[in-house]
């Protein structure tokens, strides 16, 4: 380590960095994980799958974009970084409502917490437009 | 660093096996498109993790086409499920029910 503030450091410096970027993206993913598989419910389930698809590839893309060698790489891990950083909420919102819609309930500690959930009209789902129309 | 991105790949792996475990038992539809977006997001990551380990760091355009057709894919499979019909408009139908 000769030139300890030269062009060495910097790529050491670099490297450790993108390590520990790396290491935390792949530890977020394996939480994500687990927690889809562990949670009660699919409202819970969709928080741990949030979790998965924000901060773990945010942390694992940033630490890749630190190791490419070219600016066009690098350009396209931060693209795929911000299409997930815009589609994974956009995904967890349609979810959520074809869940309501189609008239999935959370699970409650309390009885009382059934007045807050959202009751139609919201864009109604399938079961509950054929419950509407008196099919079912 | 190789052992870096073995390790990452590792735990994406383990990762990509409880979310199919999820898609396999889930109980009901939305939690199978749940865990089917969250393989199809770890598998992306995989594809890049996997480029780079092999010195072949092209393999991110793969994983930028993925990504776009995921997301269509999940909002096609909601929509199907939502209204009963792809080309529906949600307004028109709010609207005349």
């Amino acid at each position: 380590m000769n030139n300890i503030f030269g062009w060495d450091m910097l790529c050491l410096a670099v490297d450790f960095a993108s390590g520990i970027f790396i290491v935390i993206g792949a530890f977020f993913a394996l939480v994500g994980a687990i927690g889809v598989v562990r949670m009660p419910d699919v409202f819970t389930r969709m928080h741990a799958a949030s979790v998965l698809e924000t901060a773990g590839s945010f942390f694992l893309l940033l630490g890749l974009v630190l190791q490419s060698s070219s600016i066009l790489m690098a350009v396209k891990l931060v693209f795929i970084m911000v299409l997930f950083m815009i589609t994974a909420p956009v995904a967890s919102y349609a979810i959520a409502q074809a869940a309501l819609g189609n008239g999935e309930k959370p699970e409650l500690n309390d009885a009382d917490c059934e007045n807050f959930l959202p009751t139609p009209p919201f864009h109604g789902g399938v079961k509950t437009r054929l419950k509407q129309e008196g099919v079912e | 660093m190789h052992y870096i991105y073995l390790l990452a790949s590792i735990s994406i792996m383990a990762a990509l096996t409880l979310a199919v475990i999820r898609v396999v038992r889930g109980p009901t539809l939305f939690d199978r498109v749940l865990a089917g977006n969250a393989v199809g997001t770890l598998s992306i990551l995989l594809l890049v993790i996997i480029g780079f380990l092999f010195k072949r760091p092209d393999w991110a355009d793969i994983g930028l086409a993925y990504a776009l057709l995921n997301i269509i894919a999940t909002l096609a499979v909601l929509k199907y499920f939502r209204y009963g019909d792809l080309a529906c408009d949600p307004c028109e139908k709010e609207l005349s029910s």
